[in-house]
């Protein structure tokens, strides 16, 4: 492949990725901005351009790929509404991934917690909780050691709670891996969309606020019992939504500028 | 010319270069450049929307043009397109002149 021809291709490759709205539309988009290109090309050429130079100066014209594509976005028929429904799913997906891995960080921040304050502080119910006889039974039987129902119950909480954070957290990376591969595969980067980044920095900032709230109220009614369970996520969840907003921001901020 | 100026003017552009003789993408683009003297000097990809958005609009119709040795998308005005054109000229000259009397006056 030539110099010309990749500096073109790698540019129809650009715009690709930024396109949206139904195949038959960006299809044609694409194959009129090539034709567009050689042609303005060849004209350089003759022109007595060299054909990388050419290459550059159709490619300088015709506009940055993003902002031909936002261009296009704003306009575009509209998608088949389960393509969008599709499109969008696979938008959230390194969203869900990222939710996931801040589960599995917050069962280490709930691990930190039962070490320093005690199980109790993160896994125990409210104090004069009381729990049937079998479930009891069940509890001391797998922790003998215990002693007691309720620190059987802990200790199965602290294994269980744990466990699922962790398995959480696993599971987040493992669609974060897929993610990336595919892009990779497709050779696109994934530029968080602002609705994607949006929702992000929303939830995360409400399960924050909720988590805190939760574990503010068993500090102050339960004597402290259960509330690391609920501070671990909001310790967790307030730098993502942070992150979340930065990112918002500056998507925004860079659409403004190309728009 | 601001390119936000132009693109509130860009349909009426296209409809008028169209309606004088069909063409391709890249012709329209060279022809809105070489017939402002390089004043209207816009991406030219962002030719493209617009002339796919008046098409959608029934303003304009296109084919694939396969006799030249790389096949173009050939746009050409339709009648809804000739009506349209005939009204966002008037629309044009009314405003343009209500803008000279004002710059008149003040002069």
């Amino acid at each position: 492949m030539t110099a010309r021809v990749e500096l073109i291709e790698t540019y129809l490759d650009d715009l690709l990725a930024n396109l949206r709205g139904n195949p038959a539309s960006v299809r044609r988009m694409l194959a009129e901005t090539e034709q567009h290109l050689y042609a303005a090309a060849d004209e350089g050429r003759a022109g007595g351009l060299g054909p990388d130079q050419a290459a550059r100066e159709a490619i300088a014209r015709f506009g940055p790929a993003a902002q031909v594509a936002r261009t296009w976005n704003r306009s575009a028929p509209a998608q088949p509404a389960a393509a969008f429904i599709l499109r969008m799913a696979a938008e959230m997906l390194p969203l869900l991934g990222i939710g996931l891995l801040a589960v599995g960080v917050s069962g280490l921040v709930a691990r930190v917690m039962t070490s320093l304050w005690g199980a109790g502080f993160v896994f125990a119910d409210p104090p004069g909780t009381r729990y049937p006889q079998s479930s009891c039974a069940y509890w001391l039987s797998i922790h003998p050691s215990a002693g007691s129902c309720s620190q059987a119950y802990l200790d199965e909480s602290l294994a269980d709670g744990l466990l699922a954070r962790y398995g959480a957290g696993v599971l987040g990376i493992l669609i974060l891996v897929a993610v990336a591969v595919m892009h990779r595969r497709w050779q696109r980067t994934w530029a968080p969309p602002l609705l994607v980044s949006f929702t992000g920095a929303a939830v995360f900032l409400t399960a924050a606020l909720g988590l805190t709230a939760l574990g503010i109220e068993a500090l102050r009614t339960f004597g402290g019992n259960g509330a690391g369970q609920w501070l671990s996520g909001a310790f967790v969840a307030l730098p993502a939504a942070i992150v979340c907003a930065v990112v918002f921001l500056r998507s925004g901020r860079r659409a403004a500028q190309l728009s | 010319m601001r390119n936000e100026q132009l693109k509130g003017h860009l349909d009426l552009l296209l409809l008028q270069v169209i309606a004088d003789r069909p063409a391709h993408g890249y012709q329209l683009a060279c022809a809105l450049r070489d017939r402002s003297r390089g004043a209207f000097d816009l991406p030219e990809g962002t030719v493209y929307p617009a002339l796919h958005r008046l098409e959608h609009q029934g303003l304009l119709a296109s084919a694939w043009d396969e006799d030249s040795p790389r096949r173009r998308r050939v746009y050409r005005i339709t009648q809804d397109g000739h009506a349209a054109l005939r009204a966002q000229r008037a629309e044009w000259r009314r405003f343009s002149h209500g803008i000279g009397a004002v710059l008149g006056a003040s002069t």
